[in-house]
């Protein structure tokens, strides 16, 4: 992988832990960061990893 | 206002000036914050603070993000009952970090070119099927040196495999290696292997 995609695909990754995973108390949603679809967030960890996997071909 | 980041044990520092511990019931400690903005890099700036407490601490259970509670007293109101239970899983993450592998095919499509039809079909059934297996014997491995998985249905045809580990900290290089010699030993699969993370896949409902 390199550097670049390799950074992008940890941010994303991080933004999406933080998003859809962990300790919920409140139990109030989060439905949407900065006006985006958080729904979107999980997609784009996916898109990031299969675009790592197929550079690994 | 304040926003929970995550619950801890064995804090030795805070990694920022605009954070401070809460001692509750069942003697949990949680680290909180001033409640921030939604934009990105609120969200953001929360991830690497809790990396951050990951690094700082035994143990991290990470709050989501927008946990946010009107004061301090709200907070131990909103958590009281629930002390027990986060203590628990603060046992169960203690001393261990998250590790997220995904595997994809690799496979190139040279080997079906110029078959017809149905031999096509047939050699596409076996590789796919040789994938699985492959994924499947990797998960088993790393199983073995992991204390818990979460594994994640693919949800694309490119992914055979998506998982969280949740591997002790002084056997992460153990895993990695486990994980890289699979790789090198099954060309036919690509590998991302990505973490250390804090063990978020393991702190909430499951």
């Amino acid at each position: 992988m390199t550097t670049a995609l390799a950074e992008q695909v940890t941010l994303i990754e991080l933004v999406d832990r933080v998003l859809n995973k962990g300790v919920v108390i409140a139990g109030d949603i989060t439905l949407s960061v900065a006006g985006v679809d958080l729904v979107y967030v999980g997609l784009r960890v996916l898109l990031a990893s299969v675009a790592a996997l197929e550079e690994a071909k | 206002m304040i926003q929970l980041y995550a619950f801890v044990r064995g804090l030795r520092e805070l990694p920022d000036t605009d954070l401070k511990t809460v001692v509750l019931a069942h003697a949990l400690t949680a680290v909180v914050g001033p409640a921030g903005g939604d934009e990105r890099d609120d969200v953001v700036r929360h991830g690497l603070l809790v990396q951050a407490l990951a690094e700082s601490a035994d143990a991290v259970l990470p709050a989501r993000f927008g946990e946010r509670f009107a004061d301090t007293a709200a907070l131990i109101a909103a958590v009281e009952e629930r002390c027990g239970e986060l203590q628990q899983r603060l046992a169960e993450v203690d001393g261990c970090v998250e590790l997220a592998v995904r595997v994809g095919r690799a496979r190139a499509e040279a080997g079906t070119r110029g078959l017809d039809g149905s031999a096509y079909m047939r050699a596409r059934l076996r590789a796919i099927t040789a994938d699985a297996a492959a994924a499947e014997a990797l998960h088993a491995l790393l199983r073995r040196r992991s204390r818990d998985t979460v594994v994640t249905p693919p949800v694309a045809s490119q992914l055979l495999h998506d998982a969280c580990y949740l591997v002790e900290r002084d056997r992460v290089d153990e895993f990695a290696r486990s994980v890289e010699t699979y790789a090198s030993a099954h060309p036919e699969l690509s590998l991302v292997c990505t973490g250390p993370w804090a063990p978020a896949s393991f702190a909430g409902e499951r």
